[in-house]
């Protein structure tokens, strides 16, 4: 047996030894849907590099860290370790989620903003089983492994409805945080957001630790735009650095709605995220925006899939990975135009900038049309800072380091400054900068470059 | 400064650039006050100099030593002879995303006042200073807070040069043919620009193809470089001289030794 299988039976057996505390857990309708999840996982198993999609990922780390899928409950995170985290953002609105569960207790008891419904998901779907029954119950969401896994173990998350025509001020914020000593532990959780017809919201999805533990976030996130509706979905990682960290978001568009993702992705010994976005219907608007920055042996691989299935639909699509150290950044990026979906306005781009010999980027931006009367393009690039550029800089006085720093910082700011609001801009600005100032990243953005002369 | 060293002392200097030796053997004295013009034909080696002059990595000095107020310039990095008072305002003006015109201008200020031992200047400071030089050099402050050149017409660009020079105050500017397509108008805020800097400590090398621009910056010498060498030294008529004449009469007359003026 190889590692991967010995952990997928690990995973399969852990499953039968909980299934029926998971059930005590939830309602009864809930057990086939995980049961069928946990059968699905079992034919699946651990992806291999031999699947086209995991080809530059390997997961033989996670399937040899002896993780467990359903540990006890603990509440090892103290308001203190919170504020220790958010600084002065720690006074604003949070929710927060302690290893994938709602925690109350740690959020902020101000009012919800009128016209915004946030529980935890256990909660929740007790409560409201007919609307969020039928988006677990989704056979399709099962296709791809750690998703089927998610689908077995879930237990909680964030359920967030912004209900029709309201349009809250401020940004809804969820903290995801692994708690002190998180090791071994996997957080299943699975996010459900609803924006009803009319309505227009920002949302926070910031994962983080109060650790450096080997533990696996892996979230599963199911988006909902009705008609007309507008989210900007801010997704910032910043794991602890031996962590794993898998998320899906699973993205349905209707009528004329338009959603923008912000995707950053900066902690995480792996990390992976996958989007899929189907515009569903006539009209819909989707911007997919992305950040990576690796150093160190980080592993971080963004897989998105927009899928025009319907006609005058326009996809924006920025990914950009700055890689320095050892680091791997991996790209994936579909458009699928189907058949129907004329008038489609698709753009992909991914830019990369290695700032190390030693970090590398996969990037393959792919375009599939099946409609004729389309406008699509499609790229990456790979480079090293502009030479030029530089030396313009340089001479003006500006020290090669603080040039070095100025261009690279240059070049992520295109993906912050997408963002509409300005607290969540703010924030994704302070996070990127402290991780490109900090230790070995700091040093070699800084750093000049071998085949520089001087 | 002191009394008799020159601003710039270039003797014998070979430089290399793409594989190939484009400066074979160049002297100039550049003394202190001064402002030399340079003219010669396209591919003569200008720029170059320019770039050795500024410290551009991919120019290889091979021979030849520069003098900068009697220190030796080549040992320094480019960032610290902008400190030290060396300004290029550059052919091709290069567009930087991302990174603001005052955010850098100021950066650049301050990299040159804390190396003077001189307070740096806040946001506010900045922008008060930065005004009085837009309005010498009629500058649109609008362009101050979009990104280093980018997406500005040639004319913006250039203009976005002369205020930053305006803004240093080098000791020794050099300009690369910061005159080449631009109107009248622009012309006069180039040579406003550089008349602004003009003092007894102050010297510039103005590298243009055309006369015109020596009408409204009066050089005190002109030289023409043909093939990496200084192939003929005067004064202002000799800017008169090429302009009738063109350089197909240098090309074939043997480089004469550069004469230091
Ligand atoms: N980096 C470089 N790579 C290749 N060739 C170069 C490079 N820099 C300059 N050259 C060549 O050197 C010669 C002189 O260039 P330059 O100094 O720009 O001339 P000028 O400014 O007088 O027109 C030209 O033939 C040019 O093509
Ligand atoms: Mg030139």
């Amino acid at each position: 047996m190889t590692t991967l299988d010995t952990a997928q039976a690990h995973f399969v057996s852990r499953f039968a030894d909980c299934e029926s505390r998971l059930a005590d857990a939830s309602p009864d309708w809930l057990a086939p849907i995980r049961r069928a999840a946990i059968e699905r996982f079992a034919e699946l198993g651990f992806p291999t590099r031999r699947n086209e999609a995991w080809k530059y990922t390997s997961v033989a780390e996670i399937a040899n860290a002896s993780l467990d899928p359903e540990p006890p409950v603990r509440d090892g995170v103290s308001p203190d370790d919170i504020r220790a985290l958010l600084g002065s953002e720690a006074s604003q609105q949070w929710f927060v989620f302690e290893d994938g569960r709602f925690a109350p207790e740690l959020s902020s008891d101000e009012a919800l903003p009128t016209g915004v419904e946030i529980e935890g998901l256990a909660a929740a779907l007790r409560k409201q089983p007919e609307l969020i029954r039928p988006l677990l119950d989704r056979a399709d969401l099962l296709d791809r492994p750690f998703a089927a896994l998610n689908g077995a173990f879930q237990r909680d998350g964030a359920f967030v409805r912004v209900t029709a025509g309201a349009s809250p001020q401020r940004p809804i914020q969820l903290l995801f945080i692994a708690s002190p000593g998180a090791s071994g532990r996997v957080a299943n959780q699975r996010n459900i957001i609803r924006i009803d017809r009319g309505a227009k919201a920002a949302i926070l999805l910031r994962f983080e630790s109060c650790c450096e533990d080997v533990y696996w976030t892996n979230s599963m996130t199911q988006i909902l735009l009705e008609d007309n509706a507008e989210l900007d979905l801010v997704s910032v990682q910043s794991e602890s650095d031996a962590a794993y960290h898998f998320s899906s978001l699973d993205i349905r568009q209707e009528r004329d709605s338009r959603f923008r993702s912000h995707q950053i992705s900066l902690g995480g010994a792996l990390a992976r995220s996958e989007i899929y976005a189907r515009l569903d219907a006539p009209g819909v608007d989707c911007t997919l925006n992305g950040l990576f920055l690796g150093d160190g042996r980080q592993h971080l691989d963004s897989q998105t899939t927009v899928d025009h299935a319907s006609p005058n639909g326009t996809s924006r699509e920025l990914y950009k990975g700055i890689l320095g150290g050892h680091s791997r950044g991996v790209f994936n990026g579909s458009v699928l135009v189907r058949p129907d979906a004329q008038k489609t306005n698709a753009q992909q781009f991914n830019p990369n900038l290695l700032i190390s010999d030693d970090a590398q980027i996969n990037t393959k931006p792919t375009l599939e049309i099946s409609a004729d009367d389309v406008k699509c393009s499609h790229g990456s690039t790979v480079g090293r800072l502009d030479e030029d550029a530089l030396f313009y800089l340089r001479a003006r006085g500006v020290d090669e380091r603080a040039a070095r720093r100025m261009l690279t910082v240059a070049f992520a700011s295109e993906i912050a400054k997408a963002i509409p609001q300005d607290s969540l801009r703010t924030q994704v600005e302070r996070l990127v900068t402290a991780k490109l100032e900090r230790g070995q990243f700091a040093i070699e953005t800084a750093r000049r470059s071998p085949e520089d002369p001087l | 400064m002191s009394d008799g060293v020159p601003m710039l002392e270039i003797k014998g200097l070979r430089a290399r650039a793409g594989g190939a030796e484009i400066l074979k053997g160049l002297d100039l004295v550049v003394g202190a006050g001064e402002v030399h013009a340079i003219m010669g034909p396209n591919g003569s080696g200008k720029s170059t100099l320019a770039n050795v002059l500024s410290g551009r990595p991919s120019v290889e000095v091979t021979a030849g030593s520069v003098l900068y107020q009697g220190r030796d310039l080549l040992e320094l990095a480019p960032e610290d002879r902008a400190k030290e008072g060396i300004f290029l305002a550059f052919q091709y003006p290069v567009e930087i995303p991302g990174v603001s015109n005052a955010y850098f201008m100021k950066a650049a200020l301050n990299a040159a006042r804390a190396h003077r031992g001189e307070e740096e200047l806040d946001g506010m400071d900045f922008l008060e200073f930065a005004r009085k030089k837009m309005k010498l050099v009629e500058f649109d402050e609008a362009l101050l807070n979009r990104a280093v050149n980018e997406g500005f017409s040639g004319g913006e660009k250039k203009r976005n040069e002369i205020l930053q020079m305006a803004i240093l105050e080098p000791r020794l500017a050099v300009l690369d043919e910061t005159d080449s397509g631009l109107d009248i108008d622009a012309l006069q805020v180039v040579a406003n620009g550089v008349n602004a800097l003009r003092s007894p400590d102050r010297s510039a090398i103005v590298i243009t193809h055309y006369q015109r621009l020596l009408d409204y910056v009066v050089p005190d010498f002109v030289h023409v470089l043909a093939d990496g060498r200084i192939a003929r030294s005067g004064g202002r008529e000799l800017a008169h001289e090429l302009e009738k004449k063109g350089y197909s009469w240098l090309e074939v007359a043997p480089p004469v030794e550069a004469a230091a003026p």
